[in-house]
């Protein structure tokens, strides 16, 4: 008997539950559907008049269409529209959500102790053009989403000071960090050039991998002087990026670092240096990149027998030369490299 | 005597699997009201998020989506002009032609303006002969490796060997990719401390409407096996898969649709050939691999491996799931087909655990040997054999008069009511979430089909899980009728993996 209330108990329950979620589900959906039937023409108006605003500079039409909406659809049409706009325009539809009290909401919910609402707060900013102000406190915000977003506000409205915000931000440890910072350094360019030589030079910051990633990105010659010295970094993926930087960028000091990196006891440096040597054209180099395709390591060999080829004639007889080494493993990449059959293969 | 034994003893057997049914569950709850949360974070994150970085990001890593094809000549074609379609910056498709018979290759050249180019590549992985490698003139990105036949899972090595991306995406040639699909997946490598592989969602496109290579308006299918099986999906993956995020990480990312970690991928040998569960078998090996690696550096035994150059992705042990991209496969829509479908999903979860039954319940493997092996094995596997016992014993109890028939029904309305309450629940939070079916009339159905998948095709699905496992027991691991999935070719199969 005990055994059957209970389970009846729990059948109960459960339909109960059933039901609701059902319920809810239908209604929701109802309701949804009719207020997508009654936005329908208020949202097309609406969105033709935030276009005749953004052409005549004049908010009052769009404010007027819009605030016949709800705010939630209001919001949605703006940030559709502000993704499309820029300058003046955008600048007329900063007004229309000034007038709506849009930029003021996301003003003091900037402020919230709840992570999701500076978020939001802080898109609708960066969107809209707002939140100049408060860029400094969002870049030390404790939620690495909102860093985020005023990371993309600063590569979105650059400016010598959010520049040096952004290289302060290079050592900052959250794992969002080093595709968002380095990305918008990327975006900054020359204004983030000065900072970057700087940040080389001195080697304030401890990340200087993601630093060298940026400059490489930029490959500006200023960056050459400090990228050499950084070669010679106790860190070997330090030396790597800056092999890579040197190789981006060339010139006569960069040719002679990168044949002393041939040497460099780390494999991914002695890689990037033989890459970089066949980028730049360095073709006296051969006779290393030789001494290279004898490297213990696969990828080192690939990238000297790959520079060897992009260097032309006086790389190819070497690589022709190498086909009877001693060393086999450097034998066979030039083979493969001359694209020639293996001797199993050939017969012979 | 015997008799009243036998009643006590079904009567006490009936009760316990009554209080696993609660258990299990009260886990899958547990489970959805973790996944509800990390599906509310997902969405405040996506909400008005500027793809447009990703896009035009220099920084962007590269993603390898490699496809192999086998006898494909009559639509490779399609199927890799789709692929050339997928939306995101830094993008290589590697079509792998596994020694077809067919003109596959020769489409493929003539398609695209093939150019042999140079065999150089480490052979990290040992596959059978690539015979030559060729790129595109007309599309940069796209590069073809022509090797020896091996299968499937060797021809994906033979891809892993010779892609170029950070990252590589595995996929069935049947699912439809939404184009911004890797956008959004390759969100949590760039956002996330250590994620190795990461699985998005999977949904049934059968019913919906397809234009150009993509699914352009989504319908809930009226066919009851489509119907039943899109319920199926959408609890396993937007929330049973979403919830295990938080609980320990997952154990299966879909074969259709996953974004891998390419240089973790090869440190843990590639795809298994002697497998029917590769995904699943793929992602325990990673994590262990990454685990036990994990372990050496930390103990000095080896040193901490070095960051790639020209990446900004930080390896680690971590597998997500991201609800928001989504693929759209066909699903099986006969029993015979589906039947077999799900008796190879089970074969090869029962595999996959099998190899790595050493990783149960120890602690060197942190929540994965600890939490996730073991719910695996005692829930997802043996399921459908407790299920299958109770189901007996209820029939045995009721031939000797153990319960009477009132009792029995309501027992098995409970049990399966629970069920279905999480079932439904889904489908609503999925309404209230996704909203990936607007229309009132889809909602509906989606309710009905939630509410009758207890109702007989869950129990089919044990006859089908249960036999899968016999067979498994006995020695099968083949692919029943060794059907060639490539690029253009499958079993209707869609995921391999038990949605759940």
């Amino acid at each position: 008997m005990i055994g059957h209330g209970l389970l009846v108990w729990v059948l109960v329950a459960e339909a109960v539950v059933i039901a609701a979620a059902v319920g809810g589900v239908l209604l929701q959906a109802a309701v949804e559907a009719a207020g997508r039937r009654r936005a329908r023409n208020r949202s097309a108006t609406a969105s033709s008049a935030i276009g005749v605003s953004g052409r005549t500079g004049d908010p009052l039409p769009a404010v007027e269409a819009l605030g016949r909406l709800s705010r939630r659809e209001g919001l949605r049409l703006l940030l559709d529209a502000a993704r499309n706009l820029s300058g003046e325009q955008l600048g007329t539809l900063r007004r229309i959500a000034d007038a709506l009290q849009i930029i003021e909401q996301a003003d003091r919910r900037i402020r919230s102790r709840y992570w999701f609402r500076r978020l939001h707060a802080a898109r609708v900013l960066t969107a809209l053009g707002g939140g100049s102000s408060q860029v400094r406190a969002w870049l030390g915000d404790p939620n690495p989403f909102v860093r985020a977003q005023a990371v993309e506000l600063c590569a979105a409205h650059p400016d010598p000071e959010r520049a040096r915000l952004l290289i302060g931000l290079l050592d900052d440890e959250s794992p969002l960090s080093p595709f968002t910072v380095q990305d918008a350094l990327i975006r900054l360019g020359p204004l983030a050039l000065p900072l970057l030589v700087e940040v080389l030079e001195t080697q304030k910051v401890s990340n200087l991998s993601g630093a060298l990633r940026v400059a490489a990105a930029l490959a500006d010659p200023r960056l050459l002087l400090p990228a050499v010295a950084l070669t010679e970094h106790p860190q070997p993926a330090v030396r790597a990026y800056a092999t890579a930087l040197i190789g981006s960028i060339g010139g006569p000091e960069a040719s002679a670092a990168l044949e002393r990196l041939l040497h460099d006891p780390d494999a991914r440096v002695r890689a990037a240096a033989a890459r970089a040597i066949g980028t730049i054209g360095h073709w006296p180099a051969v006779t290393k990149l030789k001494q290279s395709l004898r490297d213990p390591f696969w990828q080192v060999r690939r990238e000297a027998g790959v520079a060897l080829w992009v260097l032309g004639a006086p790389g190819k007889l070497v690589l022709r030369a190498m086909l009877s080494d001693a060393d086999r493993f450097a034998s066979d990449m030039a083979r493969q490299i001359l694209d020639l059959p293996d001797s199993e293969s050939a017969g012979t | 005597m015997t008799r009243a034994v036998a009643e006590v003893v079904l009567v006490q057997l009936e009760w316990a699997i009554l209080a696993y049914f609660m258990a299990v569950n009260t886990f899958y709850a547990v489970q959805l009201a973790v996944a509800s949360r990390q599906m509310w974070h997902t969405r405040i994150i996506a909400w008005n998020e500027s793809r447009w970085r990703v896009l035009s990001s220099s920084m962007a890593p590269r993603i390898s989506v490699l496809a192999p094809a086998y006898n494909e000549g009559l639509n490779v074609r399609a199927s890799v002009r789709a692929l050339l379609q997928l939306s995101y910056p830094n993008l290589q498709i590697v079509v792998i032609n596994d020694g077809s018979k067919d003109d596959t290759l020769a489409v493929l050249i003539s398609e695209f303006q093939l150019v042999a180019v140079h065999t150089i590549y480490e052979r990290r992985i040992k596959t059978q002969d690539v015979v030559g490698l060729y790129r595109s003139g007309r599309h940069p990105n796209l590069v073809v490796v022509d090797k020896r036949n091996g299968g499937k899972a060797d021809a994906l090595n033979a891809g892993l060997c010779n892609c170029s991306g950070e990252l590589v995406c595995a996929i069935d040639a049947d699912t439809l990719i939404e184009p911004d699909a890797l956008q959004r997946m390759v969100r949590p490598f760039i956002s996330e401390a250590g994620v190795i592989a990461a699985g998005g969602t999977i949904m049934v496109s059968n019913g919906s409407r397809v234009a150009g290579g993509r699914v352009v308006e989504a319908r809930v299918p009226h066919r009851p096996l489509a119907g039943l099986q899109t319920v199926e999906y959408l609890r396993a993956f937007l929330f049973g898969r979403l919830g295990w995020n938080r609980l320990g990480g997952n154990l299966i990312i879909s074969g259709a649709f996953g974004l891998f970690h390419r240089e973790e991928m090869i440190r843990a040998g590639g795809y298994a050939h002697d497998t029917v569960g590769e995904d699943m078998e793929l992602v325990i090996r990673l994590r262990r691999s990454a685990l036990d690696r994990r372990a050496a550096e930390r103990s000095g035994r080896i040193s901490e491996r070095p960051a790639e150059v020209d990446s900004v992705l930080r390896s680690g042990t971590r597998v997500d799931f991201i609800p928001d991209p989504v693929a759209w496969t066909e699903v099986p829509e006969s029993l015979r087909t589906l039947g077999r479908q799900r008796d190879r999903w089970h074969r090869g979860l029962a595999d996959a655990l099998y190899r790595h039954r050493d990783v149960f319940g120890r602690p060197r493997y942190g929540l994965l040997g600890m939490v996730v092996f073991p719910t695996f094995v005692l829930i997802e596997l043996l399921a459908p054999v407790i299920e299958f016992v109770g189901l007996a014993g209820l029939a045995a109890g009721i031939a000797i008069g153990a319960f009477d028939l009132s009792f029995a029904v309501l027992f098995f309305a409970v049990a399966y009511g629970y069920g279905m309450t999480l079932t439904v629940l889904t489908v609503a939070l999925e309404g209230l979430m996704s909203k990936r079916y607007p229309r009132i009339g889809d909602k509906l159905m989606l309710m009905v089909w939630a509410c009758i998948e207890n109702l007989g095709y869950r129990q089919l699905t044990v006859v089908w899980r249960l036999r899968g496992l016999f067979r498994y027991l006995r020695g099968g691991v083949e692919w029943g009728a060794m059907e060639e999935r490539g690029v253009a070719h499958a079993d209707r199969g869609g995921s391999r993996s038990d949605p759940g």
